[in-house]
């Protein structure tokens, strides 16, 4: 009984001395979380030589002073069927800019439910390829290269043009999905796809704003490369 | 209600234990001084109901049921999320500090003369469990969401955070002052963190050491 003794004496005093070390008064932890969404390519505007190039890339305000962006996706019916629009969008307190856009229309003929898992993975399958324009199984690309001086939206799209000319292919596809905290996970597919071709240009004073408003004064898109996101239904 | 179910039970022990082995029963208020992190000595205090009960001549067992405050911790986390989603941006801070700890507990310990039964000193070595542990101290939640959707803040600290439960083993010294009045000392080392593990980082600790000073009076 003595040795049980004197092993809890010894306990005791080696307990006490591990409670004088030093810990910090406070212990903190820092962490950054950023889905791998990104849009990138050069372009050139009528008359000018050289192409500029543009990113945007969520999330890179918290390492730079560039604004920060949101992507955004949603579908609608339009008058050529269904469609499914993904947009990027520069946010501020105060202001919402938009600047760059696709919108899909989701080929005929497909058994999936609309915009489900099934639907999603066969619409964008590695190597397939939607052409620039409107309609079903095509893609109609939006760009927004200047500021608006008084129109919020003031995006360039390929569907001005008379005749769009350009193309997005499917590289790759996984799945995603993301927990805000305190609410349901999302899940969705992340789609990577690479792009090229020529938008008709947004004119402020030629009425672009009206449905049936086309031009022969375009952009060019080269070197495009993109992964957006898209919820499953 | 935990804590009257096992007061229920001590009396019942009791009670049961009068008609078979000598037995006692009492009270013992106690001054608690916690070791805190780096070397400082707290306040706190306890109070205690014991049975005790005699096995062979000069020794036995002894049951207690307890509640003890302590305080004078210093010890605080802060943690700062964020995500960054495609249609939203979340910033999440929590920040916890304790500063107290207030517990009920359970004691079944050995005790024995040190040198005969005569003697007035006597020793007793335990073991300690801990339940319905609450701290005190600042607790904060804070989300903010990017662009406008909104943000809240909440008070009262978090049971994610707090392990609500103790194991620990307890040396104590007596010595009878009195027939029916012992002069206790004690010294008690909890084994775990009060702190919950935090899944990313080796977060803060606090092992309850305490020794503490008290009367235990018999009350027959």
């Amino acid at each position: 009984m003595k040795n049980l003794y004197y092993f809890s004496l010894a306990f005791m005093i080696a307990a006490l001395a591990s409670n004088c070390e030093k810990e910090p008064p406070l212990i903190t932890f820092e962490e950054v979380y950023v889905s791998p969404v990104y849009t990138q390519f050069v372009y050139r505007d009528t008359g000018q030589a050289d192409y500029t190039y543009q990113e945007y890339r969520l999330g890179s305000f918290l390492n730079s002073d560039t604004p920060a962006y949101q992507w955004n996706e949603w579908d609608k019916i339009t008058s050529r069927g269904p469609a499914l629009l993904v947009d990027i969008k520069e946010r501020s307190v105060w202001n919402t800019f938009y600047r760059f856009g696709l919108e899909f229309w989701a080929a005929p003929g497909e058994e999936e439910a609309l915009w489900s898992e099934a639907h999603l993975k066969r619409m964008f399958e590695p190597g397939s390829v939607f052409s620039f324009g409107e309609g079903p199984g095509k893609v109609d690309l939006s760009f927004a290269h200047r500021d608006p001086d008084f129109f919020e939206d003031e995006r360039s799209k390929a569907t001005f043009l008379k005749q769009p000319t350009g193309r997005l292919s499917i590289t790759q596809t996984e799945d995603y999905s993301y927990t805000p905290p305190g609410r349901e996970t999302v899940s969705g597919v992340l789609v990577h796809c690479t792009f090229e071709g020529r938008i008709g240009q947004y004119d402020r004073f030629e009425g672009a704003w009206l449905d049936d408003f086309t031009t022969d004064t375009a952009l060019e898109i080269r070197e495009g490369k993109a992964t957006f996101f898209i919820a499953y239904r | 209600m935990k804590a009257s179910s096992l007061f229920i039970l001590l009396v019942f022990l009791t009670t049961v234990g009068l008609f078979s082995q000598p037995l006692s029963f009492g009270l013992a208020p106690r001054l608690v001084a916690p070791i805190t992190t780096d070397a400082q000595v707290g306040q706190g205090w306890g109070l205690e109901a014991w049975s005790k009960l005699e096995i062979g001549p000069g020794n036995g067992v002894k049951f207690k049921l307890g509640y003890q405050q302590i305080g004078d911790y210093n010890s605080a986390v802060e943690t700062k999320h964020t995500y960054v989603f495609p249609d939203r941006t979340i910033i999440q801070t929590e920040f916890a500090r304790i500063k107290g700890l207030e517990t009920w507990y359970m004691d079944l310990s050995f005790w024995q003369f040190t040198w005969d039964i005569k003697s007035p000193w006597s020793f007793e070595l335990g073991a300690r469990y801990s339940f319905s542990t609450q701290a005190r101290g600042r607790y904060e939640l804070r989300q903010s969401l990017s662009f406008g959707s909104g943000r809240f803040s909440s008070g009262g600290f978090a049971e994610e955070m707090l392990r609500t439960q103790d194991f620990g083993l307890h040396l104590s010294g007596a010595f009878e002052l009195f027939d029916g009045c012992l002069l206790e000392a004690q010294a008690y080392q909890g084994l775990l963190n009060q702190w919950k593990d935090f899944e990313d980082f080796e977060g803060p600790t606090l092992y309850v050491t305490t020794l503490s000073i008290g009367l235990a009076f018999r009350l027959f």
